[in-house]
């Protein structure tokens, strides 16, 4: 038990440093740039795709579910503003949050995992190149550009989802002008931004976990894939665990 | 040749009493040895006496839990010192870097540290490319490449790094005896040339006999004989064939998971 908490508290620990040592290397940025055009295009070529597809849904059962509870009292008005609400400061950046881990966090972990135990890593420190400065700055840096514009991209879907759904089935057929005016008669600036903030603390915390779990790895190509599962996990445990704080101070 | 000679000068290495210890199993002790500037120094044991561990720690990768490394009198341990002196490591499996073309892999370091416009990098490397027979493979990622080739292209990687000292972890295995006598010749012609320090670790008797100036044996992490290879090899060829043996307890074999 005592040996769980000590270990628990060390890999905490681990993650705190690489995120110092990697900002310490901040100033190595304007050289890196093409490596972190390169991190962003591949996560947003990634996860664009898989974000469209989910977020679609996801507005689109959104508005079928409250669309059925709000017609019975005639509420149906009111659907624009709940998924409009939910989607902006919840489920885009969790669900955004959620598919870069799988899609992006996994292969990072993979590709740094594979580089640290065919002792890769070993050959740049023996080159004296920093691996945190090369390998995990840029990519701090371009989960921290590509994720807001994903989830906004995850939310104007969203919400685009919600509206087919609120003209075409039958029992609410709802007009788009009502449903997008019922959104932007309750939703302010703020909502958009806290889920646009959100989704950046979070994209910023999946790729470092990742980083982390991949460089922490030791022994055989057995623990490259150990080390993935374990980057997944400690993401979406992440996610859901401070998406409760971050709500809260953002509220 | 003439662009890869480095005008620094090649650097003694002095290691006091090492000890290492993984938990509780204790993988060097007590190893003391001196290498002089531009000798070729060579390593022979069995494997698993603990000889890729002693270079690691000579390289700074790994400190020793016991004694310390001096590289031109500095500790090697420390990151400085390899930012002072330029030392490069031929990692046993290669280490190189998977995702790039031999090519990059050769100019990643002069291009990482900014040490050369892009046309002399390029030069630099179509040399040392030259120099171990590998321009065909210039454009081929590593997964394409044979063992032995890997083997070349880290030493290529080595080379372009023009460094004063050079390890080499079994430069020769896995190569066959014809790639096996060329790489020899390439360490010796690199210390002729660029007066380089050289450690070079093996199980190859023939490579400790044709470039060693001087060895140590080592087994189970202790140092067993040294001296120059004459005096090593020479002295009792029974004690020579039992030392080679490779450790496997027949009788109760072990394997680990
Ligand atoms: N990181 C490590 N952790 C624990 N034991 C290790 C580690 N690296 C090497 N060893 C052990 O040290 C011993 C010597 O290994 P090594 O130096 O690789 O032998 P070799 O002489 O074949 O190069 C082996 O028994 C190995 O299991
Ligand atoms: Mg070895």
């Amino acid at each position: 038990m005592w040996n769980r908490a000590n270990k628990y508290l060390s890999d905490v620990g681990y993650h705190v440093v690489l995120l110092a040592s990697a900002l310490r290397y901040l100033p190595s940025l304007p050289r890196q740039m093409n490596r972190v055009g390169l991190y962003c295009f591949e996560m947003g070529y990634k996860t664009f795709p898989i974000v469209a597809i989910l977020s679609f849904f996801i507005g689109a059962v959104l508005a079928l579910q409250t669309g059925f509870a709000l017609q019975q009292v005639g509420a149906e008005s009111f659907i624009g503003s709940i998924v409009g609400l939910s989607l902006c400061r919840e489920l885009a950046p969790v669900m955004t949050a959620f598919l870069l881990s799988g899609r992006v966090g996994s292969a990072t972990t993979a590709e740094l995992a594979s580089m640290k135990v065919y002792q890769e890593i070993d050959a740049l420190q023996t080159m004296n190149i920093s691996p945190v400065r090369i390998l995990v700055m840029p990519r701090l840096v371009a989960a921290f550009l590509i994720t807001p514009p994903l989830t906004m991209f995850s939310i104007f879907i969203g919400w685009f989802g919600g509206m087919v759904v609120s003209k075409f089935v039958n029992f609410i057929s709802l007009s788009p002008t009502i449903y997008w005016r019922g959104m932007m008669d309750f939703l302010t600036q703020d909502d958009v931004t806290d889920g646009l903030i959100k989704g950046q603390i979070f994209g910023l915390f999946v790729v470092l976990i990742a980083c982390a779990q991949g460089l922490n790895t030791s022994g055989g190509p057995r623990e490259i894939g150990f080390s993935v599962t374990r980057s997944v996990v400690i993401s979406m445990i992440f996610i859901l665990f401070t998406d409760y704080f971050i709500t809260q101070a953002l509220l | 040749m003439s662009t890869l000679v480095s005008d620094k000068k090649s650097v003694c290495v002095d290691a006091e009493e090492v000890g290492i210890r993984f938990g509780d199993t204790q993988v060097i002790s007590d190893v003391s040895f001196s290498v002089k500037e531009g000798e070729i120094f060579v390593i022979m044991g069995p494997s698993g006496s603990g000889k890729s561990v002693l270079l690691r720690s000579v390289i700074g990768l790994l400190k020793p839990t016991s004694g310390r490394v001096l590289i031109g009198g500095l500790d090697a341990s420390d990151r400085q010192t390899h930012e002072k002196i330029k030392t490069g490591l031929v990692f046993q499996a290669g280490a190189l870097f998977n995702s790039m073309s031999v090519f990059d892999n050769l100019a990643f370091y002069p291009r990482e540290h900014r040490l050369a416009k892009e046309s002399d990098i390029r030069e630099k490397v179509e040399q040392a490319l030259e120099m171990l027979s590998l321009k065909e493979a210039a454009n081929k990622i590593p997964a394409e490449l044979s063992g032995g080739m890997k083997k070349r292209v880290a030493i290529a990687r080595s080379l372009v790094m023009e460094p004063q000292l050079l390890l080499y972890d079994e430069p020769t295995s896995e190569l066959d005896p014809t790639m096996a006598a060329t790489i020899s010749e390439v360490i010796g012609t690199l210390r002729e040339e660029l007066n380089v320090t050289s450690i070079v670790v093996s199980h190859d008797r023939d490579l400790a006999e044709s470039i060693s100036d001087r060895m140590i044996l080592l087994k189970r992490g202790t140092i067993r004989a040294s001296g120059t290879a004459k005096e090593v090899m020479g002295s009792d060829s029974e004690e020579i064939e039992e030392f080679f043996r490779p450790e496997i307890d027949v009788e109760n074999p072990r394997f680990r998971r």
